[in-house]
């Protein structure tokens, strides 16, 4: 009978203790992340029959529970993954937001325009004209410098892609890890799982969804299998499969993620979305690239109707202005296995159309097929070609053949390469390259305008051209021979490539002239043309002026900028939310362990007064019998 | 609810922290301003402001180009009120030398002068701009305008393109003139047409005043009017070969009518004696002087050669009244050139001022309410510390 007192106050002693290093423990951890508080059940012991009734034999401790919540962890580990994408997105977006925000672009055409003024204010003046070309070299640097802020930004995100997938890698390898310390303790304790364990492994799997969207599937052995993507197996049991990174094979600048997996590897970029590396994606596949395009684009279209309107002027010389711009074609991959060879050219006359996507085209046999990247529409191109689209033309220069394909960039590669031609001040070409004048000697007053360029290659538009009006002045003839033509007041006349008007009342004998403008230096005809393109809609199918489509660039990026902050400030108060519900089931109240404390130690107390109380009947005992 | 110190501790943190970020952003507002300091602040604002900056840039420009054309045209004007008093000089002494008291040396001292004043205006049309550039030979501002040929006639070298400046968006305004449009096409006689004497007339006759009375009648032919005898006269149309009027009675200083014009011919005609009227063409003032010249330099030895100094003179007096008109006009246009350019400058101002105060309410911060703002927030701020201090002390270890 004394035994059975000693027994009990034993097991007393045993639970009290546990409990206290439970409390301990408790204690010791509240501050580990992930940790989840854990609790001694202690069950009473079988009683014994003793012949009249049953006795108590003490107290044995069933278990060491873990108070966890497995929709509580789910609920955490899906809002710390949204706040850790939203996170990357609003950084990433924030980034993209302050180089374009920086006015270097708008700066840049504003000066260029502003000296093209001072310039035509002076035409002749060599020091103005040196600064047309300064600010002309300064805002192609300015585009340069532009797009190879955005362009590292592109290289960071390759590495940071590679980064994240390694990171992935080490905690799908640590989870198949403790996948098997797990299963081996359970074994060992006879299916009581380690709770600390658990806690490691959720924490890794909060960790890696932070990441990339995780899915977890339970299994009956304590062990758990991991899900990312659209069905990747990382971890199953106790392996686990490993990511890895390659270049796009028809964009080479562009990282794919690829899959590794028994039965092969695939490239499962478009497949991974959520956590860090889905920002990173999602923001490369819709931010980035086409603000680089859209950068490109302005750079594109500002050199291309430049050197169109620069083209039509005379520089100091007397000669023909040149391209002000020298702008490469727009950027075509190809894989080697392609049959075909395509090529593709900017249309200049469509050149407001151009787009801010890139083009994916496949031939399928029978037609190319054009996919836009940016909104994955596509349409088909039949026949031979050329085929304008979207402000390109693109040349089929030798046969496909159904599978070829190609990444066609527009503008995305422009400000990098697109450079200023023109070295010479003197071969600004601001004047005109004709002039028109009436004859001293006519008759009536009637004037005629100045020329207009409509075809500066006209091979005949500075040789000089007389109109002269017949008797009666309804009808003219052009230097003096060929055919009587009709006049109209006021309406084009349109010879060697030049159109000019003449209005009023000729009378017979009347003569224009028009000529080449050689000596005309204080002419700013064309230096107008160019600066009034500052105001001219030539972009966004003749919507916007150059400055106008850097200002929808800056809102857009900013409203995305935006959107990002207001959605990562929400997921943030949704992911304290998520936390603190956790918490408040899991986490550690010291003030209860501190209870806890106090009743194991009078618990413990108490125990080892039965243990007293047991001595002391027992030595009662045998003092009584005396021995 | 249970509540955890992990809770107690986090939640206090993130509140901190929170408020701490919104000081600062305020506290970085008012340092610096600015409200929006990157697009993703205020997007629209970002956007809008990117244009108004854009708009500023180009006023300033504008502005600078009308200062310049402004110049320029000051320049202009100046240089047209010389030639305006050449051509009023000139007149004074033609009118001086027509008088039939004078002998061929007192007109030769005058001719002298008109001379003198004709070497003025060509000076003066070749004058050259700051940037020296000649002001009155359009575009081919390098080359020397008004030259004098070996026969001393004087040639316009430049061209008929004048330079312009702009002065707005939509505006561009020329900033002189050609020096065709300045010195050289002006019309003779009255404008429309001139009437001419054949030098081999005998009579006294001479041919005045004439007017255009109907424009809608007035053809711009060649017209003789040749006397028949000392009292009788045809009109022919020398353009279409056909007689106008025929054998009409000449009473002296009546005018006649013919083709929507009255000329008047004063004076005893001989027969034979014929007057030209045909359209007006462009002659220089260069040409209008030497012509004075020409005539004053004239001697004359009988009546005959006394009425062609007087046709002449009148001739003259007619050209050189075109000139003024010219001038007068050229004048008038520079000022209303000026007026525009002043205008616009206003315009600018205007809208620069407009588009500064949009500007800072779209970016700048308001300082009272950020002030405030701020004000709160620390506030705010410095008790959530406080209290985060008191709630982390309270623990039931503090009592055992």
């Amino acid at each position: 009978m004394t035994a059975g007192l000693f027994n009990t106050g034993l097991s007393a002693l045993f639970a009290s203790q546990t409990g206290l290093n439970t409390a301990g423990h408790n204690i010791a951890n509240a501050n580990s992340p992930g940790y989840t508080r854990q609790r001694v059940v202690f069950e009473t012991r079988p009683p014994q029959f003793n012949g009249v009734g049953f006795i108590g034999k003490g107290v044995d401790i069933q278990t060491i529970e873990r108070l966890s919540n497995e929709f509580l962890t789910e609920q955490l580990r899906v809002a710390t993954a949204n706040e850790a994408r939203a996170a990357k997105y609003a950084q990433l977006m924030d980034h993209v937001d302050l180089q374009i925000g920086g006015g270097l672009i708008a700066d840049g055409i504003d000066n260029f325009f502003a000296s093209v003024g001072d310039a035509n204010d002076n035409p002749r003046m060599m020091a103005t004209r040196q600064v047309v070309l300064e600010n002309a070299r300064a805002l192609v640097s300015r585009f340069f410098e532009q797009s190879q802020q955005l362009g590292a930004m592109s290289e960071s995100l390759n590495r940071q892609v590679a980064g994240q997938v390694d990171e992935i890698n080490a905690l799908t390898s640590a989870i198949a890890l403790v996948n098997r310390d797990i299963s081996r303790g359970a074994g060992a304790a006879g299916g009581a799982a380690p709770n600390d364990l658990l806690d490691r492994r959720d924490r890794l799997i909060t960790e890696l969804s932070a990441l990339v969207d995780t899915q977890v599937q339970n299994r009956d052995d304590n062990m758990v299998n991991v899900v990312i993507g659209d069905g990747q197996l990382v971890v199953t049991g106790t392996t686990h499969s490993s990511l890895g990174v390659q270049s796009n094979t028809l964009d080479p600048s562009r990282t794919d993620v690829v899959y590794t997996a028994a039965s092969g590897s695939s490239v499962v970029t478009s497949a991974l979305h959520g956590g860090e590396l889905g920002a990173l994606l999602e923001f490369r596949d819709n931010v980035l690239d086409s603000t680089r395009n859209s950068i490109g684009r302005i750079a594109a279209t500002l050199a291309v109707e430049m050197n169109e309107q620069h083209r039509q002027g005379m520089d100091l010389n007397g000669v023909l202005g040149g391209d002000l711009f020298s702008i490469p074609q727009p950027k075509v991959n190809a894989p080697a296995a392609n049959t075909g060879t395509i090529s593709v050219a900017f249309d200049t006359a469509n050149i407001d159309q151009l787009s801010v996507s890139d083009y994916y085209m496949r031939h399928d046999g029978a037609n190319f097929i054009l996919t836009n990247t940016l909104d994955g529409t596509t349409q088909t191109l039949a026949g031979a070609g050329p085929f304008s689209v979207d402000g390109m033309t693109i040349t089929v220069t030798s046969a496909p053949a159904a599978g070829d394909e190609y990444l066609i960039m527009p503008t995305r590669e422009i400000p990098r390469t697109m450079s200023l031609l023109i070295n010479d001040p003197a071969t600004l070409a601001l004047a005109s390259p004709v002039r028109s004048s009436a004859a001293f000697a006519n008759v009536s007053d009637a004037d005629i305008t100045r020329p207009e360029i409509l075809d500066s290659t006209d091979a005949n538009l500075l040789v000089t051209t007389q109109i002269v009006f017949n008797d009666p002045p309804s009808t003219y003839q052009l230097n003096g021979a060929g055919p009587l033509l009709p006049f109209t007041a006021g309406a084009d006349i349109d010879v060697n490539g030049w159109r000019v008007q003449i209005n009023g009342v000729p009378e017979a004998g009347d003569t224009f002239v028009v000529e080449n403008n050689a000596g005309g230096s204080g002419d700013n005809s064309n230096g107008l043309s160019l600066g009034q393109m500052q105001f001219s809609q030539l972009m966004e199918g003749g919507t916007a002026t150059f400055q106008e489509a850097y200002g929808i660039l800056v809102g857009e990026v900013g409203s995305l900028t935006s959107q990002s902050r207001v959605s990562h400030e929400a997921l943030v108060l949704l992911a304290e939310n998520a936390q603190a519900t956790r918490d408040s089931y899991s986490a550690v109240n010291l003030d209860e362990e501190a209870a806890d404390m106090l009743r194991f130690q009078h618990l413990y107390q108490a125990a080892a007064q039965i243990i007293v109380a047991a001595d002391t009947t027992f030595r009662a005992l045998l003092d009584a019998t005396g021995n | 609810m249970r509540v955890t110190n992990n809770q107690i501790y986090l939640q206090s943190l993130n509140r901190i922290l929170e408020l701490q970020a919104n000081t600062i952003r305020t506290q970085n507002q008012i340092s610096t301003g600015r409200r929006v300091v990157q697009p993703g602040d205020d997007p629209i604002a970002a956007a809008a402001v990117l244009q108004i900056d854009e708009r500023l840039k180009a006023n300033t420009q504008f502005d600078r180009n009308g200062s310049q054309a402004e110049q320029r045209l000051t320049q202009v004007d100046d240089v047209i009120g010389n030639f305006s008093r050449v051509v009023q000089r000139v007149r004074e002494l033609s009118i001086q030398g027509r008088s039939e008291a004078l002998g061929l040396s007192d007109r030769m001292a005058i001719a002298a002068e008109v001379r003198e004043q004709m070497d003025v205006l060509i000076d003066l049309g070749n004058t050259r701009n700051a940037s020296g550039e000649y002001i009155f030979s359009g575009a081919s501002v390098n080359t020397r305008p008004f030259t004098r040929d070996a026969a001393g006639n004087v040639t316009y070298n430049g061209d008929q393109t004048v330079r312009r400046i702009q002065i707005s968006e939509t505006r561009s305004i020329e900033e002189s003139f050609s020096g065709t449009d300045a010195l050289f096409a002006v019309r003779n006689g009255n404008g429309t047409f001139v009437a001419g004497r054949a030098a081999a007339n005998t009579g006294t006759a001479q041919i005045s005043d004439n007017v255009l009375v109907d424009l809608t009648a007035y053809q711009a032919h060649d017209f003789r009017i040749s006397f028949t005898g000392p009292a009788t006269y045809d009109v022919i149309d020398d353009t279409l070969g056909v007689t106008v009027l025929t054998a009409q009675p000449y009473v002296d200083g009546t005018a006649i009518s013919f083709n929507g014009m009255d000329v008047t011919v004063f004076g005893s005609p001989a027969t034979g004696d014929e007057f030209t009227i045909s359209p007006s063409r462009n002659q220089s003032m260069f040409e209008t002087l030497s012509n004075v010249v020409n005539a004053l330099e004239t001697g004359f030895a009988d009546d005959a050669d006394a009425a062609a100094f007087g046709f002449d003179m009148d001739r003259a007096f007619e050209d050189l009244d075109r000139a003024l008109d010219r001038v007068t006009e050229l004048r008038a246009t520079t000022g209303a050139r000026l007026n525009s350019i002043d205008a616009q400058r206003e315009i600018n101002e205007d809208e620069a001022v407009n588009l500064t105060t949009l500007r800072a309410e779209l970016e700048d911060v308001d300082l009272a309410a950020a002030i405030s703002l701020l004000t709160r927030q620390s506030a705010t701020l410095e008790a959530a510390q406080a209290t985060f201090v008191r709630t982390q002390g309270l623990s039931l270890f503090n009592f055992l």
